[in-house]
């Protein structure tokens, strides 16, 4: 009768504590081996392509990304056969191959004393042979790099280091010279070689500028290859006529015998050393494009045997050869654009190579055309006929670089792929061919950049549909049904069989865990993805929004609706224009679209009423003018009706903005948005942000003690928490803050400090708790803060009150939430100790709310884990177990202790799964209240299903059901045959 | 060589105003390691081990760092490293559960080589059959129909005589002619006759 007296609330904490007691009676995971892949799925991807080499010992592409991984791809179909994930803040910017089985990849890598040179050695197997750092190179530069006499050379900054080839043993040094107070980069390096094969000298480039000089030099030395004792040196002229150290780029020949690069004066010339000579010279292009109309013009970086490939800004290619005599150029071949995107590409054959161009036409179908050139730069042929390569991702129409693998057959022709990465991402492997229809295969790279997520539960025809008849009916008439259908299903052939499976899985089940994942990516792709499955059911590519525009950005998503009648609003934003697009989230089909000339500052849904089915939606624009989706009388009018209510606010780096509605003065606009107020961020600072869904459901207000007390929850929707990662000026100590901040009345809840501390931080907020997680500067220990947030409350919590007051009325503004008004929250926390750096935190929802609640954290090594909440309880007692009190035990409270213990293994949900640098980590609630959809992405993708309580209200998997029936069956039998025997025994009692 | 590469490293930090050192592991582990990354301060300095498990750390300064494995498939311990001059020979590394001071080039070996995600489930076990409370239900219910009569027969016959009357008085209804609805009712009208007739007698 006392836990009666709190009301409602109470009566969920009993519920929450009988799952307490569920969750104590067994451990946490529960996982079992054979489970293992069918209630999850992981997705390990690559990124953006950025490189692509085919070695020819393997039948096998070798792809490296602009994300810092490597990986070799199965070349038939397209799956991985290795993967090397290179430390955070490590960037690939060149990668080469060094004969037939070895390749080395060079790059930038971040460490805590700043930007150094990398280059590593690698099998084509994926094995790592050595590695190497160099000093700090220049301003976003890769390190140049140049291969021979079983020794790898690399320019980097001012320092050019020969690596023994097998060992990475340095050989020797060579630092280029330097006036004092000046600036050199080392930009390119060129081995000259000799009839035999190998180096006769090492040629290098060095951009210098001088102190307190604008012009630079250009300085080439040629150094000896196996001492690196320098051989002589050279100031060239046009130093000046050189793009910024930053963009300068340089090609070498493939038969490195010159190396070029293009002026940024007027009018455009390119600059041509033959390696050896002492002069630079400028060549005008004047031979090759009449007119500067075509500018500009860009030399591309293909390497080409005594020639160069230019583009112009038309789309004009043309490829130019320079005479082993002079350097007077000829043009060889051009090809004028066609309608569509075009990519050019080369790659080497034997002594001679292979020129290509591929263009993608609107509806995706790419053709290619191929030119061999001599080993002297001249054309063998002319262009080849137009060979079709079926259709590739639709996105390949907008933009499109590719990688062309040229191999030779045994009656002298050659035969080609092509490893296309289109604008979208998608890397996919074609082929020429007249009955080609497809890809070889795909693989949606866009998938590494997940920005954010939504889950759309897939609808249940018998719901949606038949409503005549319940879902959930009796038992009976489902299993008949059931074994109906399967009787139906063994007469289909396997065709018909294939095609209703389909159909099925694109239905949902009554457990609601099959869900559509809507995943928006960085390069511009909507990605829906079956979430039992981990299918990709369609992909949304969206298109520039004017023709020359930046590909948009996928701004934010929202469900309207709900069932088969779903709608998945999109809104994609440039700086100057944004659509908002609708889409059935099922199919990817787009239902409508809007498309306006305006920049779009934010946008939100209006709360649900039972006017319209539909929630109408309003845009902000940068004039801070409101617009309506749909643009409707109905939909201002709802506005209108809102206006009072509604506010949002922006974050930038350095502030938070709060802004609020005010009706509209010129009748054009619904509504026009006015700034309320502003926060200010610590200056340098990087921070994070949390929110609970709105969606999300709340069971209880309160929590129930152990002595039958209860403590009133701090709930409160508008609650944004920030977190942010100060770097003070040199010297001083770097600290993380926490900020707490109601998003309507711009109030500063709570806030806190944590000094000697760092990044990287990941914050989490639940209904009323918040978790972060930070690292101490001094100890390089991670760690976890919890807080919960409290309120006092007033309200009479006696049993005549609760009787006389009846049910509370919260149509009635002195019972709602007051943001202006209401008293900040009481605020309890603790820390613990946390055995390795975090990378995101999440929270398990579930469909009431009632369960326990699970916190995921996603580690830095790639672990995906799952807490039972209780232990970032900040009321955890400091005491030991042996003298916990009978309340706190009643409670569920478990002692504290600083530290939360290595990682338990029986605590990793991705099992034996890896999810590469994990950014966030989103849930979604089934239609079982023990069940949550969690879904990690980073790098990698991870979906998993959590039960915090185990699936008590489902029978578990390892239930005995032959025990039951047999036990059922004996007893009926026992009862029949008891019965018999009586009635005998009492006949012949009757006899007697 | 290696060796002039350090000392080159160490002359280079030293003019430059800053001690560098070079650290130096290798991870003794069966298996592949392709997924691994060595850290050092939760990533501000990383390492990618080689084919044999080595790794190297090329330019790490002074000061005190917490090494870790990332490695999702075995647990490796945590090494605490400290860089410096005061240090003896520039770098100290201990290994955080057992205290074990580790020689340069450290040789790590792994806490657990192969980790176990999940739940052993318990197969099919005649124990847990028997032990269902269902079962333990119908056990009893069996035996007592079957050791209930042997008792009556036992006993003493004016005991049991008189046992019958007593249950004949309460108008008791066994198990059996629960199941038989005539017979019920039938014996639901005798037992109204015979109160009937004990008021009667009473009166």
């Amino acid at each position: 009768a006392r836990v009666r007296m709190a009301g409602r609330g109470a009566w969920g904490s009993r519920l929450s504590g009988v799952c307490v007691l569920l969750v104590c009676a067994w451990p946490a995971s529960c996982l079992y081996e054979d489970q293992a892949g069918k209630v999850d799925w992981s997705r390990a991807n690559v990124g953006r392509a950025a490189f692509a080499l085919f070695p020819s010992a393997q039948r096998e592409a070798v792809v490296a990304s602009a994300d810092g991984v490597v990986a070799g791809l199965d070349i038939q179909t397209g799956v991985t056969s290795w993967r090397r994930v290179l430390p955070d803040g490590e960037a690939v910017g060149r990668m080469i191959s060094v004969g037939d089985d070895l390749l080395v990849t060079l790059g930038t890598a971040r460490t805590a004393s700043g930007t150094v040179g990398s280059v590593r050695m690698w099998s084509v197997g994926g094995a790592l042979l050595w590695d190497a750092m160099l000093p700090e190179v220049g301003a976003g530069r890769s390190p140049a790099v140049a291969v021979g006499e079983g020794a790898i050379f690399v320019g980097s900054g001012t320092t050019v280091v020969a690596f023994h080839a097998a060992t990475g043993e340095e050989l020797w040094r060579w630092h280029a010279p330097t006036d004092k107070g000046g600036n050199a980069v080392i930009v390119q390096l060129a081995a000259k070689r000799t009839e035999a094969g190998g180096i006769a000298s090492l040629h290098t480039y060095v951009i210098q500028e001088r102190a307190g000089s604008t012009s630079r030099v250009l300085l080439t030395a040629s150094l000896a290859p196996t001492d690196g004792k320098q051989l002589d040196k050279h100031e060239l002229r046009h130093g000046d006529a050189l793009a910024p150290t930053a963009e300068v780029q340089f090609v070498l020949t493939s038969d490195a015998t010159k190396v070029m690069t293009l002026s940024v004066q007027s009018p455009t010339t390119i600059l041509v050393h033959t390696l050896g000579s002492s002069k630079l010279e400028a060549v005008s292009l004047s031979t090759v494009w009449p007119s500067e109309a075509a500018s500009p013009i860009v030399l591309l970086a293909n390497s080409l045997p005594s020639a160069a490939a230019l583009r112009a800004a038309d789309g004009t290619l043309a490829l130019i050869s320079f005479t082993r005599a002079g350097t007077v150029p000829t043009l060889v071949r051009s090809f004028s654009p066609q309608a569509g995107a075009q990519a050019f590409s080369s790659a080497s054959l034997a002594e001679s190579a292979i020129a290509a161009v591929a263009t993608a036409d609107s509806s995706g179908q790419v053709t290619l055309m191929t030119l061999k050139l001599r080993a002297d730069g001249s054309a063998d042929g002319e262009w080849s006929a137009t060979q079709p390569c079926g259709i590739a991702t639709s996105d390949v129409a907008h933009g499109f670089e590719f990688w062309l693998n040229a191999y030779a057959r045994k009656d002298g022709s050659y035969g080609s792929r092509l490893l296309i990465s289109s604008v979208g991402d998608a890397l996919q492997l074609m082929r020429p061919s007249t009955d080609a229809a497809q890809p070889v295969w795909v693989r949606e790279e866009s998938l590494a950049s997940v920005t954010a997520a939504t889950m759309v539960p897939l609808p249940a025809v018998p719901i949606d549909v038949d409503e005549g008849r319940p879902f959930f009916g009796l038992a009976l008439p489902s299993i008949i049904e059931g074994i109906q259908e399967k009787v139906a299903m063994l007469r289909l052939s396997a065709e018909e069989a294939a095609t209703k499976k389909k159909i099925q899985t694109m239905l949902g089940d009554a457990y609601g865990t099959r869900q559509v994942v809507l995943a928006t990516t960085a390069a511009s792709k909507l990605i829906a993805i079956h979430s039992a499955t981990g299918e990709i059911l369609w992909t949304y590519f969206v298109a520039p929004l004017a023709l020359g525009a930046p590909p948009p950005t996928i701004r934010a998503t929202f469900v309207d609706g709900s069932g088969a009648k779903a709608t998945l609003i999109m809104l994609a934003a440039d700086d100057a224009r944004y659509a908002v697009l609708t889409l059935n989230p099922f199919s990817g089909a787009v239902l409508a679209r809007r498309d306006e000339a305006k920049s779009l500052l934010h946008a939100a849904q209006l709360p649900h009423t039972h006017i319209s089915s539909h929630r109408v939606l309003y845009l902000v624009d940068s004039q801070l003018q409101v617009a309506v989706h749909p643009d409707t009388p109905a939909a201002r009018n709802e506005l209108a009706a809102n206006l009072q209510t509604t506010y949002f606010h922006l974050v930038s780096p350095t502030e938070v903005q709060g802004f609020g509605l005010l009706s509209a003065t010129d009748g054009v606009a619904a509504a026009r948005a006015t700034e309320r107020w502003a926060i200010a961020l610590p200056p340098g600072s990087r921070s994070k942000l949390s929110y609970f869904p709105h969606s999300a459901a709340v069971h209880s207000p309160t929590r129930t003690k152990g002595d039958r007390t209860v403590l009133h929850k701090y709930i409160n929707r508008n609650l944004v928490a920030i977190a942010s990662e100060v770097d003070t000026a040199p010297g001083g100590e770097p600290y993380v803050q926490v900020m707490l901040l109601d998003s309507v009345a711009g109030r500063v809840l709570y806030t806190t400090r944590h000094s000697a501390s760092t990044g990287p931080i990941s914050i989490l907020l639940g209904e009323n708790t918040i978790l972060y997680s930070y690292t101490s500067s001094t100890t390089a220990q991670p760690t976890l803060t919890s807080a919960e947030l409290f309120v006092n409350s007033s309200a009479a919590d006696d049993p005549l009150s609760l009787l006389l007051a009846g049910p509370m009325d919260t149509s009635l503004r002195k019972n709602q939430f007051d943001a202006f008004a209401a008293a900040p929250p009481k605020v309890q926390s603790q820390s613990y100790a946390y055995a390795t750096a975090v990378s995101a935190l999440g929270i398990t929802l579930t469909h009431k709310g009632i369960t326990p609640r699970q916190i995921l954290v996603g580690t830095a090594a790639g672990h995906l884990l799952a807490y039972d909440a209780r232990l970032f309880d900040p009321r955890r007692p400091f005491v030991h177990p042996s003298k916990m009190t009978a309340q706190d035990k009643e409670e569920g409270l478990v002692p504290y202790n600083p530290s939360l213990g290595g990682i338990n293994s029986l605590q990793v949900i991705s099992h034996r799964n890896t999810v590469a640098r994990p950014r966030t980590i989103v849930t979604a609630p089934t239609m079982l209240e023990s069940t949550s959809l969690v879904f990690a992405f980073g790098l990698d993708l991870f979906l998993t299903r959590a039960t915090p309580a185990r699936t008590f209200d489902m029978l578990g998997e390892d239930f005995n059901k032959v025990g039951l029936f047999g036990a059922t069956t004996a007893m009926a039998i026992a009862t029949v045959v008891s019965g018999w025997y009586v009635s005998r025994k009492e006949l012949a009692a009757a006899w007697a | 060589a290696g060796m002039a590469a350090r000392c080159l490293c160490l002359l280079l930090g030293l003019l430059g105003g800053l001690q560098a050192e070079r650290l130096e592991g290798v991870l003794h582990a069966e298996g592949s390691l392709m997924g691994i990354t060595v850290v050092l301060n939760s990533g501000a300095y990383s390492a990618v081990p080689r084919q044999d498990g080595s790794f190297v750390f090329h330019e790490v300064p002074e000061g005190n760092f917490l090494m870790e494995v990332y490695d999702t498939q075995r647990a490796w311990p945590m090494v605490r490293v400290e860089v410096g001059k005061t240090v003896p020979n520039g770098v100290t590394a201990v290994q955080m559960h057992n205290r074990q001071k580790l020689q340069m080039p450290m040789q790590i070996k792994p806490v657990l080589a192969k980790q176990d995600f999940f739940e052993k489930r318990q197969g099919f076990q005649w124990s847990s059959l028997l032990m269902n409370p269902m079962m333990i239900m119908m056990l009893i219910t069996g035996g007592i129909m079957f050791i209930m009569p042997k008792m009556m027969a036992n006993m003493d016959p004016e005991e049991l005589k008189k046992m019958q009357e007593m249950q004949a008085a309460q108008g008791s209804l066994s198990f059996s002619d629960l199941l038989n609805p005539e017979k019920l009712k039938e014996k639901q009208a005798q037992a109204q006759l015979e109160a009937k007739k004990s008021k009667k007698a009473k009166q």
